[in-house]
């Protein structure tokens, strides 16, 4: 019975026709699903190249989708408990960067050595996949480790990384690369204020054309990183109001990741008063 | 039945009226160690206090930078703040004592001072409508740099970076023959990056967050200053805290300083391991080259007692930390 229920859940997660209700209401659900998904794939002697990538792209997912937002909101309270969930994500995002290197490092046996300025490599565009879920499991790593300075040292990896992406197909994954451009130049140190602003509304444009405007996590990127840290409380709420009108159905390829940015803008409209000190 | 539900309304509004608010500004990034601290702290205040002290943290700099925090401090927009001997001074110039290079070479230098001169300087805090909650350290600072600097003399020939706005910094080293060029923190890569500055007295870990190692990859391995960093929260607000609950909330943001403190160490430590791997070179200096420094220091004195540091602080930290 209890194998029946795991795989009627990864068939429903995998054909993205998951009721919604199940996702938000029942999170662990989603936990379980991933969770299954990448045991399923870590016990197979050996992965093929596409399994391989799979892993990627799942750990990846699962900590930053599941148990990142659950330390975001769980910190609050109980901030042990927090940073415990956090530590979790890390070890995914860990085997996650071990993974990519790896997939990479099989093409280009310099790829190393690349990352470390140290030869000249050319990538080619089949490679964007790898190059941008390697660059999300250095960022995951970076924020999951709660400054760490052996992970926050590799803040220029994850540019490299998606700036050659970017190179090779800047619209691969419908303004992913964009999206995450948006996030990396928050944690710029050269940057503040217009120059700043500047930056990430420039990628900003880029991601809402490159989805359509169908991607919630883009605004939901947006009100975090400039609204709420410049103060924009109208323009915070605004986004984050439309986000929660988004209709889910609206786009297949994003349906579970607009779920959980609806999700969580809801939360951070739950809590406006304290972001915003005026 | 009317007079119960008046009853009760009134009960609850006392209780709401009672819940106290306190926010405090930061410029600790979110989901930093730093900002960790004060998360943890204030849920063990709101749990000591049973709800009624509610800790809200604006970080990252959102209330603007430390001068910016105590203006909106004195003006009730914000009620605490964590902060640095940089903003501390701003309300008491006696914190500029911490400022003297070379003065402090180990933990125990520091706490010399700290035992001496803390209840002077909360005093001091009290008058001007601070409440300190704590201080402590937060690191050492060393010159970075783009080639080897380990006298004073190969630093002569460098230009190096002083805070933008904060002229008598800039003065005591153009006093001293140096050539310090005064920039915006936000400047600093740009600055490395296009020769502008090319060497800078800064903390391992703000080295690595700043990604300035790439550029000024020599380190000199001389503690020529630290960096301290405290809570303080306006009178009006602590006075509006039940007194009974004031000791308990002083214990708790110590025994949390206290646990972080190492956590601390350990990521300065850290930060100067992750930056040798990506190529940064440690020069230890020599005891005849250390010796070049503390000339130095002492031929700067003339600009920095009285100047920079009130002259009855500037002794007393040099005869505490002489040994």
């Amino acid at each position: 019975m209890g194998r029946l229920i795991s795989l009627l859940v990864i068939i429903l997660f995998s054909l993205s026709c998951v009721p919604r209700v199940l996702i938000t209401e029942h999170p662990k659900l989603v936990s379980y699903y991933f969770t299954k998904k990448i045991e399923s794939l870590e016990k197979k002697k050996d992965l093929t190249f596409d399994q391989q990538r799979a892993l990627l792209k799942t750990k990846v997912e699962y900590g930053f989708g599941i148990l990142m937002e659950e330390s975001d909101r769980v910190i609050d309270d109980n901030y042990n408990l927090g940073v415990q969930i956090s530590r979790n994500a890390y070890i995914e995002f860990n085997e996650a960067k071990k993974i990519g290197n790896s997939i990479l490092s099989n093409t280009y046996p310099r790829f190393d050595s690349w990352l470390k300025n140290g030869t000249e490599i050319i990538f080619k565009s089949n490679d964007v996949f790898d190059l941008y879920w390697l660059a999300a499991a250095f960022g995951g790593a970076i924020r999951s480790s709660r400054g760490n300075p052996f992970e926050v040292v590799n803040l220029p990896v994850v540019k490299k990384l998606l700036e050659t992406a970017i190179n090779l197909n800047s619209n691969w994954g419908r303004g992913a690369l964009y999206s995450a451009m948006m996030n990396y130049t928050s944690s710029r140190p050269d940057l503040f204020g217009d120059s700043m602003v500047d930056s990430i509304s420039y990628f900003y444009e880029k991601a809402l054309i490159a989805s359509d405007s169908l991607n919630a996590s883009v605004y939901v990127s947006y009100a975090e990183i400039i609204d709420k840290k410049y103060q924009n409380k109208t323009e915070f709420e605004q986004k984050l109001h439309y986000v929660i009108q988004m209709d889910d159905k609206n786009d297949k390829d994003f349906r579970l990741s607009n779920i959980i940015a609806q999700e969580r803008a809801k939360w951070l409209l739950s809590k406006t008063d304290e972001y915003f000190f005026e | 039945m009317k007079r119960v539900f008046l009853i009760f309304l009134l009960s609850v509004s006392l209780i709401q009226a009672r819940k106290i608010i306190v926010k405090m500004a930061t410029l600790a990034p979110e989901g930093t160690d730093w900002h960790g601290m004060l998360v943890e702290m204030g849920q063990e205040w709101k749990k000591a206090t049973d709800g009624q002290v509610q800790l809200r943290i604006y970080p990252g700099g959102v209330v603007g930078d430390e001068r910016d925090m105590v203006r909106k401090m004195r003006i009730g927009q914000i009620h605490a703040a964590g902060i640095t001997t940089e903003g501390l001074t701003e309300i008491v110039p006696d914190f500029s004592a911490f400022y003297i290079p070379l003065a402090f070479q180990d933990n125990d230098d520091i706490q010399a001072v700290l035992d001496d001169m803390y209840p002077s300087l909360e005093k001091k805090l009290n008058d001007k409508g601070f409440k300190l909650l704590y201080l402590a350290d937060l690191g050492w600072a060393y010159w970075f740099s783009t080639t080897k600097v380990t006298s004073p003399l190969d630093l002569k020939d460098k230009r190096i970076f002083t805070w933008a706005g904060d002229f008598k910094w800039a003065e005591v080293y153009k006093k001293a023959g140096y050539n310090p060029v005064p920039l915006a923190s936000t400047d600093i890569l740009s600055g490395l990056q296009t020769g502008l500055i090319d060497a800078m007295s800064t903390m391992p870990l703000y080295a690595l967050a700043q990604q300035a190692f790439g550029i000024t990859n020599h380190m000199l391995d001389l503690k020529w200053g630290t960096l301290l960093a405290g809570i303080i929260i306006d009178l009006r607000t602590w006075n509006r805290i039940p007194a009974k609950y004031h000791e308990e909330i002083i214990s708790i943001a110590n025994s949390i300083r206290e646990k972080h403190q190492q956590n601390n160490i350990n990521a300065e430590n850290q930060a100067i391991d992750a930056m040798k791997q990506y190529g940064l070179v440690i020069h230890q200096p020599s005891p005849e080259e250390i010796i070049l420094w503390q000339e130095e220091v002492k031929r700067m004195e003339p600009h920095l007692r009285g100047k920079i540091i009130p002259e009855d602080i500037f002794d007393r930290v040099l005869e505490l930390t002489q040994d």
